[in-house]
């Protein structure tokens, strides 16, 4: 009663150049397990959340590859299937945007400073066909550019920052992190809410012990 | 046992129907979780033999974990590269980055170690949402009553209290921290029910709480100057001074299969809980690294535990397709009307009572023949969606989208079919003994989240676990900045080696190494081990 089912027909496929013979009726991690293929690396949530199990899939009857997350991806016969590597901490991508949260009406402005690159978007699509969520990312940068930052974070509520669309794209923008901090800045510039607020005034009165 | 009816039949049986009386249950809840309920079966507990807890009940499969050697010798820590900081952390869900968060902004270098990547834990994934008591006809005495009704009054009342009075402002800080949540057209949080109480209580973001908390802790730790983060690193072992304090831990690569000796003014451990451990064969929705590290690690140095008999199975985790088995389904589905039927299309428990009551009734439609049978022999009882979504047309795409991604991956038409579903392995209720300041009973050695226990009782409210981690998590990384001692010079194995003579003595060696850190299906192995 493991999450591990019992074993099916077997079928080949190839993981990272080599070829492997593992269980149909599975999801690709399922497969890898069942073989004894060490990729423990690269498996975390198992429901699609994490991102941790990126794909690059061709199927056998197609030409184009796609991007895909391994624990959410049946083993079909024939395909070929890479675990890419993550970008590098140090990856100049992922480190030039420090920046502080603040409350400010100038969050778009501030957009600008922290991700230059973005201005350059040069609409090619790449990063909406990478991604295994099927987030409209392109927009989300249109959005963003155009200083409409909580509708450019709304697209991004189902983001898994599993890194694709920023290794797709050739303007070095990073969309997940440019629409992250859309995200965040929305979240701290809202008033805050009336039932939170009356709640931290009654806790500050010292209103509400507890009894045991 | 009866054998209940074949999924097929059952599907085409199965109607949607807006009018359901619930069946009267003709045993009470003690009784149904008595009969029912895994943790109360014969074969549920035994003693341990060694360690702090000795003679304390504790699962068979635990136990022998608890036990259970280390493959950890001291040539690994004498070759071990030496690092230093002021606090060290062990995993990185919403506890460990919360905590590093906190004693960052209090001026300590922090270093965290994990056993995936920063943000691969269970909080990732929790949906349903996170409680505090914020509407207007709550108070945090309901919370508290009710967080301790629902674990059977086996809580301690101490750390409720400070977990529920935190409630509001954790919610601001993860505000701060740039986390939404959904609001109404007023700009209120939106709040719901979780089982087992009163008040409107959950508040979310849509049904990816976790995810969107975890994006935003995940980015707020990468963002911090202090933290410095380790991915792919877990912790195989705690060290300790003369004192037998917790003085760091060793950490092992998985890509460069090398050992790192940590020294730390202070460790805090919040490497979550144990369903990978598949107690009672049981399914899980616990992520992969959930495998009972932390609470070997800290048992090994001394450190109390307690409630080690006591688990959470969610009532809702998928059974079919079997692919899938134990994925879990929100509770919030049911907190917004979904009902539980079994193969005659009757109700029989409500919905909304505790989890473990609504896990023990589920078992025992099973067990008398009212289940739905898989041709594996096991079973399960529908959840009703499609009645759901007849009621409140279009409430699944709007609240529950990443219910809806499962649907579709499981290839289900949620508008048509119901789910079947069993109980799944979700939640370690116990864990290690802390204070309101997170101490353990090791000093140098601060615990939050799942690992540590004594908040939830015998059962755990949805929504509590996501308001714990960070009410506890955010007070760990306080503490251990405070408090942190200033002698811990040396970083030694000896708790390791009384231990094992221990064991050794007691004739209490099991046959499994200990951490486990992946489950037996991932062919995982340490080493030098
Ligand atoms: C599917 C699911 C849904 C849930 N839904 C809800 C909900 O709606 N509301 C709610 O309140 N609760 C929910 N829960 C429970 C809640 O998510 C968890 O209890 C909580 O997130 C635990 O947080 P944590 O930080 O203590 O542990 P985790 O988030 O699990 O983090 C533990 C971390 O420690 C790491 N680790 C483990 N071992 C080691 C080691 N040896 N060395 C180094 N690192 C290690 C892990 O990789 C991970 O990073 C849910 C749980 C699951 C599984
Ligand atoms: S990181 Fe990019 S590719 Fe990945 S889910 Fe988010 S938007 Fe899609
Ligand atoms: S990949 Fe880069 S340049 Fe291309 S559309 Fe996306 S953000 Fe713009």
């Amino acid at each position: 009663m493991t999450n591990t089912a019992t074993p099916n027909s077997s079928t080949e496929i190839t993981v990272n150049g080599t070829r492997l013979s593992v269980s149909a009726n599975h999801s690709l991690i399922q497969a890898l397990w069942k073989t004894g293929h060490p990729n423990f690396k690269s498996a975390s949530c198992l429901e699609g959340v994490c991102g941790s199990c990126r794909i690059m899939v061709k199927y056998d009857n197609q030409s184009a590859v796609n991007m895909a997350l391994a624990c959410q991806s049946k083993v079909e016969p024939g395909m070929q299937v890479i675990f890419p590597q993550y970008l590098e901490k140090e990856s100049t991508a992922l480190l030039n945007h420090r920046y502080r949260l603040q409350l400010s009406s100038e969050s778009s402005e501030q957009l600008k400073t922290i991700f230059p690159e973005a201005a350059d978007c040069r609409h090619c699509h790449g990063c909406t066909v990478a991604c295994p969520k099927g987030i409209d990312v392109e927009q989300g940068i249109t959005l963003a550019n155009e200083g409409k930052l909580a509708a450019a974070g709304d697209l991004f509520i189902n983001c898994v920052m599993c890194d694709l669309c920023t290794t797709s794209c050739p303007e070095n923008i990073a969309p997940n992190y440019v629409a992250l901090f859309a995200r965040r800045t929305t979240a701290v510039n809202q008033p805050t809410p009336t039932n939170l607020a009356r709640r931290l005034q009654a806790l500050q009165r010292g209103e509400l012990k507890i009894k045991y | 046992m009866n054998n209940g009816t074949p999924l097929e039949q059952a599907r085409q049986a199965y109607r949607i129907n807006l009018n359901r009386p619930l069946r009267p249950s003709a045993i009470d809840n003690q009784k149904l979780l008595q009969y029912f309920h895994p943790d109360y079966a014969d074969n549920s507990r035994v003693a341990l033999k060694v360690g702090v807890n000795r003679h304390d009940p504790c699962h068979p499969q635990l136990a022998a974990l608890l036990q259970s050697d280390s493959p950890t010798i001291e040539a690994m820590l004498a070759t071990a590269t030496q690092i230093e900081t002021e606090v060290l952390v062990i995993g990185s869900g919403g506890a460990g980055c919360s905590a590093a968060l906190v004693a960052g902004e209090n001026g300590a270098n922090v270093l965290i170690a994990t056993k995936l990547r920063v943000g691969d834990s269970n909080t990732v994934m929790a949906e349903g949402g996170i409680q505090a008591s914020i509407e207007a006809n709550d108070t945090p005495q309901a919370h508290f009553d009710e967080t301790l009704k629902a674990g059977h009054y086996c809580s301690d009342k101490r750390l409720v209290e400070q977990m529920v009075l935190d409630g509001p402002e954790v919610i601001q800080w993860l505000i701060q921290q740039g986390m939404q949540f959904d609001r109404d057209e007023q700009g209120n949080l939106c709040t719901r029910r979780a089982g087992g109480t009163s008040a409107n209580r959950v508040l979310y973001c849509r049904d990816y709480t976790g995810l969107e908390m975890m994006r935003v802790l995940r980015e707020s730790v990468r963002q911090h100057h202090r933290i410095t983060t380790c991915d792919y690193t877990p912790a195989v072992e705690l060290l300790s001074n003369k004192e037998g304090h917790c003085s760091g831990a060793l950490l092992y690569s998985i890509e460069t299969q090398r050992y790192t000796a940590v020294k730390a003014k202070s460790v805090i451990l919040a490497s979550g809980g144990l369903g990978r451990m598949h107690l009672n064969g049981f399914p899980t929705s616990n992520h992969v690294g959930a495998t009972g590290d932390g609470l070997v690690l800290a048992y090994r140095l001394g450190a109390q535990l307690q409630a080690l008999d006591s688990f959470q199975y969610h009532p809702t985790g998928l059974a079919w397709p079997q692919t899938l088995a134990g994925t879990l389904i929100t509770e919030g589905i049911r907190s917004t009307g979904a009902q539980l039927v079994n193969n005659s299309g009757e109700r029989f428990i409500d919905e909304l009572a505790p989890r473990d009551v609504v896990c023990a009734a589920i078992m025992r439609e099973c067990e008398e023949g009212r289940g739905i049978r898989l041709e594996s022999g096991r079973q399960g009882v529908w959840l009703d969606i499609p009645t759901l979504e007849k009621q409140q047309p279009g409430i699944l795409a709007q609240q529950f989208p990443k219910f809806m991604a499962l649907c579709n991956k499981a290839d289900i038409n949620p508008y048509q079919s119901p789910l079947l579903i069993c109980p799944t392995l979700h939640y370690q209720n116990g864990g290690v003994v802390i204070n309101q300041a997170c101490e353990t009973t090791i000093p140098g050695l601060y615990c939050a989240g799942e690992v540590s226990g004594g908040i939830h009782g015998k059962n755990r409210i949805m929504g509590n676990a996501l308001l714990e981690i960070i009410s506890f998590g955010r007070r760990a990384g306080a503490a251990a900045v405070a408090r942190h001692s200033p002698d811990k010079s040396q970083l030694l194995l000896n708790h390791l080696q009384a231990f094992r003579r221990e064991i050794k003595n007691s004739h209490g060696v099991s046959g499994i190494q200990g951490p486990l850190l992946f489950p037996h299906y991932a062919s995982f192995s340490r080493k030098g081990a």
